[in-house]
């Protein structure tokens, strides 16, 4: 698929690139919030398919500003007016991933379990976008089954909101902590 | 300076009444979009119970019921106990309906997360890297013991 999104710089565009399997400690990751968010995650933080962009080594990916462009063609603007927020990836798991369990332990008022993983996901218009993923007893959450999904599950939707909550007033992304 | 905030608001729902300027009053006073509350402080705690019933139209039957449980808990530790033990709060009801409580301080951010069913959660992320609290409270739950943890930071 092409980016037809003329206002889209080349550097940003997937083209023939592939997507990386793994992140680095040090990297940064770019999300884009309303200034709520930032205050208090809670009040707005989504559990399905978090998108953010990815910095590479040293920004050779993205850089910070690269997340406000709209890559949504429906869209009629160019930039988004939100906030960025720079979360610094601290540790890793040995695979250089990000992956983690909910309920980390098993917990008998808990009957599901869920995973989240950082992934890269190249869209043709942003090639450094990125998106933390989450699967619910093996399936995939997404937007569209959100309501009937995690929404069942009060318990493990506070555990990732608390997981990504933190993630923002911390500005830090950690596999250890 | 010390507020009186059942005072505050019982004069804005009556500014609220005015045919004329009704409207207007509510976006001065910022209760069309959920934070209602701006660094209050405590006066009356069933009157900031019912300011949040009245303005979260959508809560359900186990929110409202949960609140009023907290609620009774506040009433209880102001009345009984130590009414400084009481500071201001926000609350918000956010896209998944769920009702937030919730207090930012120097050190943390602490949120009471009203779900729309089964369970309440209590959340504490702190500024070091190793403070957060995540637990969960049941309707047989331990509410007086919420109450304190939500004001103890």
């Amino acid at each position: 698929m092409q980016c037809n999104l003329e206002y889209i710089p080349v550097r940003l565009r997937t083209l023939d690139k592939a997507s990386l399997d793994t992140f680095s400690v040090g990297e940064n990751l770019y999300y884009r919030c309303k200034l709520d968010v930032l205050e208090n995650p809670y009040k707005g933080i989504s559990v399905a398919e978090v998108s953010h962009n990815r910095s590479g080594e040293n920004n050779s990916i993205s850089n910070a500003e690269d997340v406000l462009f709209n890559v949504v063609p429906e869209l009629d603007f160019e930039k988004h007016e939100l906030e960025i927020c720079v979360l610094e990836i601290k540790d890793l798991n040995p695979e250089s991933k990000y992956h983690k369990k909910f309920p980390p332990e098993p917990d008998p008022k808990i009957v599901a379990t869920a995973t989240m993983d950082l992934l890269h996901d190249p869209h043709p218009c942003m090639y450094p976008h990125s998106i933390f993923r989450v699967h619910l007893d093996g399936e995939l959450i997404t937007m569209d089954n959100y309501k009937t999904t995690l929404n069942k599950s009060p318990q493990i939707r506070s555990m990732i909101k608390q997981e990504l909550a933190k993630m923002i007033l911390r500005r830090e992304v950690s596999q250890e902590n | 300076m010390e507020t009186n905030f059942f005072e505050n608001i019982a004069f804005q729902e009556n500014l609220k009444q005015s045919q004329v300027f009704g409207e207007q009053y509510e976006v001065q006073f910022g209760l069309t979009k959920g934070s209602v509350f701006n660094a209050p402080t405590f006066s009356d705690v069933e009157e900031i119970f019912n300011s949040i019933i009245l303005t979260y139209n959508s809560l359900t039957y186990f929110q409202v019921d949960m609140l009023g449980r907290i609620f009774n808990a506040l009433n209880d530790i102001r009345h009984k106990i130590d009414p400084n033990r009481l500071k201001p709060f926000e609350h918000y009801f956010n896209g998944d309906d769920e009702l937030l409580l919730y207090r930012k301080t120097s050190n943390g951010l602490i949120n009471v997360i009203l779900h729309p069913e089964e369970c309440i959660a209590y959340s504490f992320i702190g500024t070091s890297v190793s403070d957060q609290i995540l637990e969960f409270f049941y309707g047989d739950g331990d509410f007086e013991a919420l109450a304190y943890r939500f004001f103890s930071y």
